[in-house]
């Protein structure tokens, strides 16, 4: 059906419908499971989408691909820049552009114009600010120009990751796995942190071999891990703030909660933790006090060696450990007072506590005075410290339902520390993944967390009872979760009054990642996309009536092939799509 | 054994006799063979682009550590930007590969072998399945009706790679076809690369090199060699980051570039390496690949091959002559053929690097997904393409399967010791050797070529065995050990100064070895069972790990960095008399 027709069918003042007969008011067509060559190769998604009985054409709309150089930008789409604002040039005279995009967000700057925050994952990273033309009867989006945000004043970016918009309309973008600052202390700076010290004058032209030597002096690990506010006053005028106070994880992505002080942020990799901040002031993160986790199982205790025929993710309480209050600004001077891992911690010294959260095993002691630089310098060390559980696997993606509140959180694997027999927690081990459901109180304190929703593995060493794996010549081969099911779940995002949780998925176990659409009340799930295959569908966020327009917002990293019949694509086809699916036409 | 041919010409020759009207191997048209399906993109080993070598038992029974890894797994030079040289410590394998897929190296082929007569392998090795008997190319003639089970894509049009090489090599190691007209192709000598590629390790080989039309033709349009062997030379120079010396040119005919950089266009009798476009010092080709770089539409930088360009490699069997000699088997295992389809510059290698450094971080258990299929061959991931047939049952040759394919992924990427994904132009024989290194190795051979060595001055082959303390990855070749170590497994230093004046003394396998490789390879080819491992092995081979815990350690404390040769300011190579 042409929007056009759906445009004048439903005009955009259809708000706030009751939640009577959800699951009969939104409703996608299956996207198919890819089976030809072809159609893994590209983008499948449900043919339509049926709001309150209106069909309307669904589908994926690329707004910028990384590279992209729309008349009057500052650069392509992903170019990334140094300290001093010059371009990172390689020894060939070649220019670094990042084919990394991963969430961008959809804002509205204070002079009403539609703007894209986009993220780019790598180091040194980039954040691009594009404005946006929005077809005022189609809802189509349009770049108009695209600019890198300055982020010299806090040392740069790092590996921006999901992020999501906060109820005061910034974005608020994450930094994921930040170095681990004990490779400076050890001199044992890997490749993959240093990196980032290519963001610095003095590692202009150097050799690759060089790196670990210059970021030893010139890049401080300190400066990454947080979380970032952006606010979007106009092309020109931007703000960008890292949230030093809510402290430095593996940031997948933070959350605020409609209060607008309570914040949910999720911790990615193994051996990890769910952390809670509490602004003191709303609208405002640069103060708080920050908590941790800790999980008290309910649920049937398991180990990974047995096999559950119920593969529902587990459930337990929650309590919440403090790690104390901290500002921006306090935080930030400890940075610049030049601290070192050395000087917050003394390792393997009489008295000293054993943890394990994700670096090895370490047995660390808090020096004295150093609390509040630990809470927000090496935070999941110190929640770990204080007793918080940090025995969460690569958790992923967090969204909230304000009907019922309640907070849903992606866990990609049910694995390692979850299941292991051990500790505070040991859920029914399953590699396909589980959502979370929390319970909220009307402080939006989370007191309880079960699974909703898993992937059902076909093979023993994923989780299932027995093998049973698709058939070698059949063209489901190459999936180990079931298709009919999620696999490691990633990003999050839910559609308000249609009880819709969106899904998506960064697996390997599913040849094609998927999004999926689940009702939460009649339990349905319907898949909605394939990407490509080898690519990842990430940060799927909904965009409420933006202007009288819904739209899905996703991006489709690295995919390759999917217009080259024979799949040895050009270099360029690995550049990223930032785009959306829909739009819905009012809602 | 008799050397079956020295030259082009005898190998046209050769191919027009009829050979072995009794039964031979080759003809045995026993229906019941296996058959492989070629154009399936399943993967019956997932991780099939680890190979067989990454298994190798690092620790011996005595405790001694052997450290074969360094060979591939090392701290690149750039544009390379990997550095997988923990890889010598770590079996970090993915949950799926810690257990050997490779189950080839666990059988027992000592009664199969007996079976083989040593005549019908000789025949065997000796007749071509390259060229028919009126010396044409079979798989020209094959692909020019694709067989239906070849044809990946049901257009009945074969897509990928005809092999149009005609083994007919001049004295400066151009190829000619049967009319006398140039192929493009041009074959060059190599020190060949470390453990598995020495023909005593199990095979011979032989590597051709073509570059696309514009670096064969003139700025008037024209194809002209000498355009060509410039051209090859300034690539070789960007390869090797060196200078090169070429036969004097007048500049003034190639496009007036400055090719020994002395300021002036004059005669020039090198290729002066000079590259640092940042610092805009540019190198340039010459003809109408000169204009197509200006336009922007080929690249030249140091290290990475420009658009276009194809390599052939053909793994052939060993054939041993009366002195001993080893040459390359008329009948082919494997034709290899890679293609660089397109430009990838560092940036774009290094965020790539990043990103897969970011993958295996965030998901070490991930496999990688190598695209690509039987026809167009798979992808490197970094612009090439790589494509191959091998023998079937009958030891004709047939396209490799996407499986047999995902195999090459596995060494021409993702690892230290390549340069833009290949091993052996950087090898090339120094402007001393014959026909200044452009040769076949069926106009010469590995005999008295000296040990080359590496830029930080060691002798490159007894360095490796000193490391690994055998002459292979799984440390089952009997002979060389005898040869080289005493009974304490010490290495002989009398045994290292003979190969630092002739490489052949470790490289080449005794007639009786090379049968009996032949012949347990002839094994695997009966069974088709090539994605069980291809390594001729005969009996279960016990160095080689059947299944390692999740990174475990291989006792090896300190990597070891592999190094590129110092090959033209060397002078190791002694020139010998053209025979």
């Amino acid at each position: 059906m042409n929007p056009k027709i759906i445009a004048v069918a439903i005009p955009s003042f259809l708000l706030g419908l009751s939640n009577t007969q959800a699951e009969d008011r939104l409703i996608f067509s299956k996207a198919p499971v890819p089976i030809s060559d072809l159609d893994k190769r590209s983008i499948l998604t449900s043919q339509f989408v049926q709001v309150d009985g209106v069909k309307a054409d669904f589908k994926f709309n690329s707004i910028m691909r990384s590279g992209d150089n729309p008349k009057g930008s500052l650069a392509p789409f992903g170019t990334i820049f140094d300290i001093e604002g010059k371009k990172i040039v390689a020894e060939d005279g070649s220019v670094r552009v990042s084919n990394n995009n991963d969430f961008s967000s959809l804002i509205i700057g204070e002079d009403n114009k539609v703007y894209m925050v986009s993220h780019f994952e790598t180091r040194p990273a980039a954040v691009y600010l594009t404005e946006i033309d929005q077809n005022s009867s189609t809802g189509k989006l349009t770049a108009k120009k695209t600019r890198p945000l300055d982020f010299s004043h806090v040392k740069g970016g790092w590996v921006h990751c999901a992020g999501s918009v906060v109820p005061w309309g910034n974005h608020l973008g994450s930094e994921e796995y930040p170095p681990d600052a004990k490779q400076w202390r050890d001199n044992k700076i890997d490749d993959y942190n240093a990196a980032m010290v290519r963001y610095f004058p003095e590692a202009r032209g150097a050799a690759n071999t060089a790196l670990p030597g210059l970021a030893k002096q010139y890049m401080n690990p300190y400066d990454y891990g947080f979380s970032l506010e952006i606010d979007v006053k106009d092309y020109n005028h931007t703000s960008v703030v890292k949230h030093y106070s809510m402290g430095r994880v593996a940031h997948e992505l933070s959350y605020v909660m409609p209060n607008e002080k309570t914040v949910y942020s999720s911790d990615d990799g193994s051996y990890v933790g769910l952390f809670r901040f509490e602004a003191d002031k709303t609208k405002d993160l640069s103060s708080g006090e920050l908590f941790a986790a800790k999980f008290t199982q309910t649920s049937p205790w398991t180990n990974d060696q047995e096999r559950i025929q119920t593969l529902d993710g587990g459930a337990g309480a929650l309590s919440w450990i403090s790690l104390g209050k901290a500002t921006d600004a306090e935080v930030r001077s400890i940075i610049d007072s030049g601290i070192t891992f050395a000087d917050i911690f003394s390792e393997n010294t009489h008295n000293c506590t054993p943890i394990m959260v994700g670096y090895g095993k370490e047995c660390l002691t808090i020096k004295q005075g150093m609390e509040k630089a630990a809470s927000r310098l090496e935070t999941r060390r110190y929640a770990a410290l204080k007793g918080a559980t940090i025995e969460w696997e690569k958790m992923e993606g967090i969204t909230h339902d304000k009907s019922t509140n309640t907070l849903y959180l992606s866990i990609s694997r049910v694995r390692n520390g979850m299941s292991d027999g051990k500790g505070d927690m040991s859920v029914p081990f399953n590699h396909c993944g589980t959502v979370y459901a929390l319970d909220l109180d009307n402080n939006y304190l989370a007191s309880s967390i079960q699974g909703i929703i898993s992937g059902i593995p076909r093979l023993h060493k994923l989780g299932a009872a027995k093998d049973n794996p698709y058939s070698k010549n059949g063209a489901y081969t190459a999936n180990e979760c079931d298709i009919q099911a999620i696999a490691e779940p990633d990003n999050l995002t839910f559609i308000p009054n249609f009880k819709t949780l969106i899904i998506g998925e960064d697996s390997g176990k599913h040849q094609n990642d998927m999004i999926w659409a689940f009702n939460v009340d009649s339990k349905n799930l319907t898949r909605i996309l394939t990407s490509p295959y080898g690519s990842e569908t990430t940060s799927p966020y909904f965009y409420r009536n933006l202007n009288g327009f819904s739209y899905l917002m996703s991006v489709i990293q690295h995919p390759f092939g999917e217009s080259d019949k024979d799949a040895l694509t050009a270099a360029e086809e690995a550049r990223g799509y930032s785009g959306y699916l829909g739009p819905w036409i009012g809602y | 054994m008799r050397k079956i041919f020295e030259t082009a010409f005898i190998v046209t020759l050769v191919f027009t006799t009829k050979i072995g009207a009794s039964k031979t191997l080759a003809n045995t048209k026993n229906q019941s063979l296996p058959s492989v399906d070629i154009i399936t993109r399943s993967l019956h080993n997932k991780t099939a682009y680890i190979p067989p070598q990454c298994y190798t038992k690092t620790e011996d029974k005595q405790g001694n550590l052997h450290n074969p890894c360094f060979s591939c797994h090392t701290q690149a030079k750039r544009p390379n930007f990997i550095n997988d040289s923990n890889l010598q410590q770590t079996y970090r394998f993915t949950d799926t590969a810690r257990k050997n897929p490779w189950h080839n190296l666990f059988k027992d082929r000592s009664q199969a072998v007996a079976q083989i007569s040593d005549e019908s392998m000789i025949q065997y090795i000796r007749k071509s399945n390259y060229f028919d008997e009126q010396g044409l190319i079979k798989l020209t003639k094959k692909l020019n009706h694709v067989p239906k089970n070849w044809d990946y894509d049901h257009n009945r049009y074969w897509d990928g790679f005809t092999p149009d090489v005609w083994f007919n090599f001049d004295s400066e190691g151009f190829d000619h076809d049967p009319e006398g007209k140039l192929t493009g192709w041009r074959a060059f000598g190599y020190y060949p690369y470390l453990g598995t590629f020495w023909p005593t390790n199990g095979s011979t080989d032989d590597v051709m090199i073509r570059l696309a039309p514009a670096f064969r033709t003139n700025s008037k349009g024209k194809n002209d060699l000498a355009v060509y062997k410039v051209n090859l030379a300034i690539i070789e120079s960007m390869l090797k980051e060196q200078d090169i010396t070429i036969d004097p040119v007048d500049e003034a005919n190639f496009d007036h570039v400055d090719l020994d950089k002395n300021g002036e266009i004059g005669i020039a009798t090198k290729i002066h390496y000079d590259w640092a476009p940042v610092k805009q010092r540019f190198m340039w080709y010459v003809g109408q690949a000169n204009i197509d770089q200006k336009a922007g539409k080929l690249h030249l930088a140091a290290g990475l091959y420009p658009e276009g360009t194809e390599f052939l490699h053909t793994v052939r069997y060993i054939d041993v002559d009366e002195q001993g000699n080893n040459h390359l088997s008329s009948r082919m295992k494997e034709v290899r053929y890679a293609r660089k389809r397109f430009w990838v510059n560092y940036s774009k290698l290094k965020e790539k690097a990043l990103t897969e450094m970011k993958e295996k971080n965030d998901f070490p258990n991930r496999l990688r997904t190598i695209r690509g299929n039987a026809e167009v061959g798979i992808s490197n991931g970094q612009g090439w393409a790589y494509a191959a047939f091998i023998e079937d049952a009958f030891g004709e040759l047939r396209p490799q399967n996407y499986e047999e394919l995902v195999f090459c992924a596995g060494c021409h990427s993702g690892i230290g010791s390549t340069k833009d994904g290949i091993f052996s132009f950087q090898r090339k024989l120094p402007i001393t050797s014959h026909q200044q290194g452009w040769f076949h190795w069926s106009q010469f051979d590995l005999k008295n070529i000296v040990e080359p060595r590496r830029q930080d001055g060691n002798y490159e082959y007894s360095h490796y065995l000193q490391q690994n303390k055998s002459a292979n990855e799984f440390r089952n070749n009997r002979e060389v050990q005898d040869k080289f170590f005493d009974q304490n497994n010490k290495i002989k230093p009398a045994m290292l100064n003979q190969l630092h004046k002739d490489i052949s003394l470790l490289l080449y396998a005794s007639e009786k070895r090379a049968l009996q490789l032949n012949k347990s390879y002839r094994v695997i080819v009966q069974e088709q069972s090539f994605t069980e491992g291809r390594d001729a092995t005969i009996i279960p081979s016990k160095n080689i790990h059947k299944e390692v815990e999740q990174d475990q350690s291989t006792g090896i404390k300190e990597p070891i960095f592999f190094k590129p040769l110092s090959i033209e300011k060397s002078t190791s190579f002694i020139k010998r008399t053209v025979k």
